[in-house]
This record gives structure tokens, C-alpha cells and sequence, in this order.
């Protein structure tokens, strides 16, 4: 019995302000991961042909890939440090259930999944300036802005599906290494090898098959319907596995 | 070299300066709070808007230099590299064809006495009718399927009398460069992704110079990269 009962929507509320406190370093690791991935983007696909001592052709590729690249692995190791066992005790320093300190990881991963996808949608243009003065002379094969401004919210939309995606597959692993008490990493371990097993080893396409089952959809609410599943799918296991836990550790 | 030194000084300096403020170990030096994280998140961003806007207004259009595509170009480079199928080229190749009269001998000098740059063929004809006909055709360089043939310019041999000169070849230097977006961007924008993950190919054929001279015509000067089409 107490003389002022919290509600839930008011602990959501204080455990996402808490949440976008304690995890705003993970936008600073972004920005740093974006710019160690701007050494990729110059020099990842460039090559030179000299077919004789008189010829030599050079072709130079600039591409935003190892920044979404290094985006979806920003994403997964902060979604594996949010379900983290100190993370965990973190939260349970106010008032909280389970309940509101998951939820409030989604949203903050929804959060940080959007501001991450403006940021790299942002980053192709600011890639094509820098190589119009890094080159005398640059195609660009991919259309601009101004050409075709709709391209825009799709790609935002595209990148934040995968973002919070991978967001969700750290997020699971961490809580499934969390739940293990101290053997976390041996589990993620066997977890990674047999997976590696299952797929380089018996040759089952697995993982190819389920990016495929993915990427290889073109039509965008499908895209849309097969993300939220996945997502739902790996955030319900990712309360379930920590059910039973305590709510604080010493 | 001066872009990449800039590029790669603010690199270290900004992963410097990221790595000190996402450590743990600031925390007992400095707090950072996460208001100075975000004010670098969106001055990020406010940076990022900005390049938007000056890339957009000062190149809005996309630009693609209209190579000529060939698929056939790496047959042609092998059919071409050989001497049988010489005459087989003159249709769909481009071929400059000159015609030169000549006495009873000829003499052959070489601009650059360590390279060529093109393969030299000679061939008798039956007759000695003083005219030595020549037949050249350009280099091929290939690259994905682009035929940058049309990119290279020549030098022709020059006659002077009974003697021909073979001139060193201009150096040939095609610097391509391209800014494309990631193909995870484009799964729903239906625009085509250029497939940067096939790698890139590439074939030659050098320049092929013909000549069909008359039978019984003395050769001689530097022959070193002449070869003879003995029947």
C-alpha cells in the first residue's frame, strides 16, 4: 500500500529520459564509426590497370556502403551493451519493472535507430562532395536529391528497418548472455560457431537465405510486415529469456 | 596527397577525441555529460545537412560519362592478337589504311628503342607493284565492358621516302571516377545498382600495323619488333 502509486506510462517516461542519458555516448561511437568508415568509402573499390609501359587506365570508386556497414554494426553492439548485466542493474536503480526497462529499450532503440538513418542518409550527398573536390572530374551513377526527391524517405525508411533489426538481434544476444551469469561470452561464442558450423561447414545456406528473404523484397509494406515480425519475434524472446532474472544483481 | 593527408589528420584527430569521450576512463577526469554527446550528434548532422545543401546546389544533376559498352570486346581483344585474323578486322574495327610507293628497299626505324607499343606484322604480296599498303588498327583497352578505344590517341608511322619511322605512342592515362550510392539504399528506389563486388576486368590488344609489301622488297634497319608473315 502506497500513498502515491507510480504509473506505468510516468516510469516508461523516466526510464527513457534515463535511457537517452546514460546511452548518449553510443551517438558519439557513431559519428566515430562513420568517419573510420570514410577511409573504406575512399579507398575500398579504386583500382589500376597498367597494361603497358604507355597505358594506364585508374578507376576510383566512391560508395556510402561501409557506412551502413558500420552503422548495422554500431547498432548491434549497442543493442547488445543495452541488455548488458550492468546496463540491467542500472535500471533497476529507480523505480521500474521488467516491463518498462524492455519497452524502454525499444524505444530508445527506435529513437536511436532514426536518428542513426537520418545521419546516414545524410552522409551519400555530403560522400559525393567530398569527391567532386577529391576528383578533377566524378560521375555520379546514383541519382541526386534534386532528381528524385521521393528516393529520400524510402532510403530513410530502408536503413532504419535494418538498423533497428540489428538493433534487436544485439539486443537478444545480450540478454541470452545475460541470463547465463558470467558465461555470456562462452555462450555467444558456441552460438557464433555453430552457426558458422551450420552454414561454412554442412553448407546450409542459412544466413544467405534469411538476408535474401529480406533484401531480395521489393515491395515495401511486405519489407515492413517482415521487419516488424522479426523484430517482435527477437524482442519477445529477449523478455522472455530475462523473465526470470532478478531485478538487481550485487 | 593533400586531400588524403587532411582527410586522414582529422580522421585521427576526430577518433582521437571520440575515443577520449566515449571512455570510461574520462568519467574520472571529466563528466561528460550526455548533453555534450548529443551537441555533438547534431552538430554532426547540422554538418552533414549543410554538405547536402551545397553538393544539391552546386551539382544537382547526376552525371555519367557515356562509355561505349562492348560485349564482345574480349573476344575481340584475343581474335585480334591474332596475326591469321588480321584481315578479318578491317570491317568492324576501326582501321586507317594508307597506301605508300616505295622503291626496292626499305628501312625500318624505331622512335623508342626499348618498346614498340604496337605489334608490327609484314607480309609479301605476290607482285612487286612498288606500293606498300598499310593497315593499322587501334589499341583496344577494356575495362567491365567499356570499350575505351575511342579514348586513345595514336601516333602514326611516318614515311618519309624509302624509310618509315615507328613513333612512340602518346601515353594513354584515363583516370575514371564515380560516387555511388549504397545498393542497401536502393532496395526500394528502383534505381540500378552498379555492382561494385564483380570486381573489375580488364583486356588489351595493342596497336596492329600491317603491311603487305611487294615481293621481292629488301628490309632492313631495326627489326627487332618486326615480325615476318612467311607463308
Amino acid at each position: 500500500m502506497y500513498l502515491n502509486e507510480p504509473r506505468q506510462l510516468d516510469i516508461l517516461k523516466q526510464q527513457l529520459r534515463f535511457k537517452l542519458n546514460s546511452n548518449a555516448s553510443a551517438f558519439t561511437i557513431l559519428i566515430a564509426f562513420q568517419l573510420f568508415a570514410l577511409l573504406f568509402s575512399f579507398s575500398s573499390s579504386s583500382s589500376s590497370h597498367y597494361f603497358d609501359e604507355t597505358s594506364y587506365i585508374s578507376i576510383n570508386a566512391v560508395t556510402s556502403t561501409p557506412h551502413i556497414t558500420f552503422m548495422i554494426a554500431w547498432a548491434f553492439f549497442i543493442g547488445v551493451r543495452l541488455a548488458n548485466q550492468s546496463k540491467w542493474n542500472e535500471a533497476f536503480s529507480f523505480v521500474s519493472t521488467r516491463l518498462t526497462h524492455h519497452l524502454s529499450n525499444l524505444l530508445f532503440m527506435l529513437l536511436a535507430s532514426f536518428l542513426a538513418g537520418f545521419m546516414v542518409i545524410l552522409i551519400g550527398p555530403a560522400l559525393r562532395l567530398l569527391a567532386n573536390l577529391r576528383y578533377e572530374e566524378i560521375d555520379t551513377l546514383t541519382s541526386t536529391i534534386t532528381e528524385a526527391p521521393l528516393h529520400l524517405p524510402l532510403q530513410f525508411i530502408t536503413v532504419v528497418c535494418y538498423t533497428l533489426l540489428l538493433f534487436m538481434i544485439g539486443y537478444m544476444m545480450g540478454s541470452f548472455s545475460q541470463t547465463l551469469n558470467g558465461y555470456g561470452g562462452l555462450v555467444m561464442i558456441f552460438f557464433l560457431s555453430i552457426i558458422f558450423f551450420i552454414t561454412f561447414i554442412l553448407g546450409f545456406q542459412m544466413i544467405g537465405a534469411s538476408i535474401l528473404f529480406l533484401f531480395n523484397e521489393s515491395y515495401l509494406p511486405f519489407f515492413l510486415i517482415k521487419i516488424i515480425g522479426l523484430c517482435t519475434i527477437l524482442f519477445a524472446i529477449s523478455t522472455l529469456v530475462t523473465s526470470h532474472l532478478e531485478v538487481r544483481k550485487s | 596527397m593533400i586531400f588524403t593527408t587532411l582527410l586522414l589528420s582529422t580522421l585521427i584527430i576526430v577518433l582521437v577525441i571520440g575515443i577520449f569521450f566515449s571512455s570510461k576512463l574520462t568519467g574520472k577526469f571529466f563528466n561528460i555529460t550526455s548533453k555534450v554527446h548529443y551537441t555533438i550528434a547534431f552538430s554532426f548532422i547540422a554538418l552533414l545537412f549543410i554538405m547536402t545543401i551545397i553538393v544539391e546546389v552546386l551539382f544537382p544533376s547526376s552525371e555519367v560519362r557515356q562509355l561505349p559498352l562492348n560485349e564482345n570486346a574480349f573476344d575481340d581483344v584475343v581474335i585480334g592478337s591474332s596475326a591469321e585474323k588480321i584481315d578479318s578486322i578491317d570491317e568492324s574495327e576501326p582501321v586507317t589504311k594508307r597506301t605508300h610507293e616505295i622503291e626496292n628497299q626499305l628501312t625500318i626505324y624505331h622512335d623508342d628503342a626499348d618498346y614498340s607499343g604496337a605489334d608490327i606484322w609484314i607480309e609479301r604480296k605476290d607482285v612487286n607493284d612498288g606500293i606498300v599498303e598499310e593497315y593499322i588498327t587501334k589499341p583496344l583497352y577494356m575495362v567491365n565492358n567499356h570499350d575505351l578505344s575511342n579514348e586513345v590517341d595514336i601516333a602514326l608511322p611516318e614515311w618519309q621516302g624509302n624509310a618509315v619511322t615507328f613513333s612512340k605512342q602518346p601515353t594513354f592515362e584515363f583516370n575514371f571516377a564515380y560516387y555511388t550510392g549504397s545498393f542497401i539504399l536502393n532496395q526500394f528506389t528502383g534505381e540500378e545498382n552498379y555492382d561494385l563486388f564483380s570486381g573489375f576486368s580488364s583486356g588489351s590488344r595493342p596497336m596492329t600495323i600491317r603491311l603487305i609489301v611487294p615481293k621481292d622488297l629488301k628490309i632492313d634497319g631495326d627489326l627487332e619488333y618486326v615480325s615476318f608473315d612467311e607463308d
